[in-house]
């Protein structure tokens, strides 16, 4: 039921989200405060180490940049 | 020393790439390079080398260089090399009867890249390569990857593949090497084995406001060949001697992320990243984490980060004694365990608008600009027990 119910919650949010990309266009003059490197979508470079052991050290992996299991002895 | 040799080779390797970058991008942006090392240790009670008991001691020293070359024609050039060292109180028990240091092992990888980039259609593709060797695991890899973006900018799509051949060199327990009696009938004579993993990703970006943007990434992950680890012990409650894990030999995984990154003020910025993770080892995961970028000036950003995870058991997960020997596959690696995590850190980062400093060293002909330095430390905990702790500090630089 747990697993169901976050499964359920990265649904709602990922409909919310995609709905809201309807409200605004925003201009390339407009895009000051998306284009500060903070507000990147990926990880930085230094953040790697960090992915890397977590795919050593847990079971689950993917969908954040990081290794997926090929290249490595990692799970 | 053959080590040393293969180090060498792959930072002379870069030192060539950045040479041939600046030849060929003479009238274009500057050649962009990170230098990146990092420390790791960790520790616990579960090493899966002595059957789900014991130490976990470990430590570990990475170093990585990337650069990114703009070439002439508008397209990319990336290459990334590293060197990794580790040393485990654990894997010196895979042959407990000789004493010495704790086990040591050492990896090299390369990776180079090439993007080419179209403004006219809006899109990029790309293709990749990357080599990686250690004592007893080597990978070859092959990727590609396709980008569009919309007309405004707002939206983009990200497609990529990527195929690794790995080989196994297989180690196993000491005490398993001469046994007259074979009760799992392995193979002893059989010293490697392949391992083949397919990955494909998707990844949707959104522009939503002025101050938010969304990205929803979504992988499909299929692995076959030898998944299991050959110096991994697992203990029956019917049997007085080990036997080596057993994993299927395939394996799927689906993990499923979304990013929601808002722009609150001048002077913070939350970044939210969940991810659903599923395979058929019987894992089910999820992951959540918040970092809070604060802007302490113009030229300095503290970012403190925190991240829960909660996993499933796989299916094949036993824990020490606890299992019949009549089973097909067995693992006592508590990394496939049910758990729960945690991570705290901070992530500091100093990037005065000129750069820090200006030098120009040997081998090159161009003066280099230290641009932005990154610290960046984080504690992790386990509710198996396992604790870890890892700093890392990046350089970045511009080369002209």
């Amino acid at each position: 039921m747990k697993k169901y119910f976050s499964f359920l919650l990265l649904l709602v949010g990922l409909i919310v989200t995609l709905s809201l990309g309807g409200c605004s266009s925003v201009q390339p003059y407009e895009k000051m405060y998306l284009n500060d490197i903070d507000m990147s979508l990926g990880n930085q470079k230094i953040e790697g180490f960090e992915t890397n052991f977590q795919s050593y050290r847990e079971g689950a992996s993917g969908a954040n940049g990081g290794k997926v299991g090929g290249g490595c002895g990692c799970n | 020393m053959q080590l040393n040799i293969k180090i060498f080779f792959v930072y002379f390797l870069i030192l060539a790439a950045i040479n041939y970058g600046q030849e060929k991008n003479e009238n274009s942006n500057t050649t962009e390079v990170d230098f990146l090392v990092s420390y790791y240790e960790q520790d616990g009670n579960n090493a899966a080398v002595t059957g789900g008991i014991g130490t976990e001691e470990l430590n570990d020293i990475a170093t990585q260089i990337v650069i990114n070359v703009p070439m002439n024609n508008g397209n990319k050039l990336s290459i990334s090399g590293g060197f990794d060292s580790y040393s485990s109180a654990s894997s010196d028990q895979i042959d407990p009867i000789s004493t010495g240091a704790s086990g040591q092992d050492a990896r090299v990888h390369i990776n180079g890249a090439y993007t080419f980039i179209s403004d006219v259609t809006n899109s990029q593709y790309g293709f990749n390569l990357g080599l990686s060797k250690e004592y007893d695991y080597s990978s070859i890899s092959l990727g590609g990857s396709w980008a569009k973006s919309s007309e405004d900018g707002n939206s983009e799509i990200n497609l990529a593949g990527q195929f690794f051949y790995d080989g196994v060199t297989l180690i196993y327990p000491m005490e398993l090497r001469s046994l007259t009696t074979n009760p799992a009938n392995y193979d002893f004579s059989n010293n490697s084995e392949n391992r083949l993993t397919y990955s494909f990703s998707a990844t949707y970006s959104q522009v939503l406001t002025k101050k938010l943007q969304a990205s929803l990434n979504l992988d499909f992950v299929y692995q076959s060949g030898f998944l299991s680890t050959s110096f991994h012990r697992v203990y029956f409650e019917d049997e007085s001697l080990s036997r080596i894990e057993s994993l299927p030999n395939s394996r799927y995984k689906i993990p499923l992320g979304l990013r929601l990154n808002y722009y609150v003020s001048d002077f913070l910025i939350t970044r939210l990243h969940y991810r659903y993770y599923h395979d058929d080892f019987g894992i089910d995961a999820s992951t959540f984490s918040l970092e809070l970028p604060l802007k302490l000036s113009e030229t300095l950003t503290f970012s403190p980060f925190y991240r829960y995870h909660t996993q499933t058991a796989a299916d094949y997960f036993v824990e020490f004694n606890k299992v019949s020997s009549a089973d097909e596959f067995y693992t006592s690696d508590y990394d496939l365990s049910k758990f729960e995590s945690h991570k705290y850190g901070l992530g500091i980062r100093y990037y005065p608008l000129f750069g820090i400093t200006d030098f120009s060293p040997p081998l090159l002909s161009n003066s280099i600009t230290l641009k932005s330095l990154n610290l960046r430390a984080g504690y992790y905990e386990r509710s198996t027990g396992l604790n870890a702790f890892n700093v890392s500090l990046g350089f970045s630089f511009e080369v002209r």
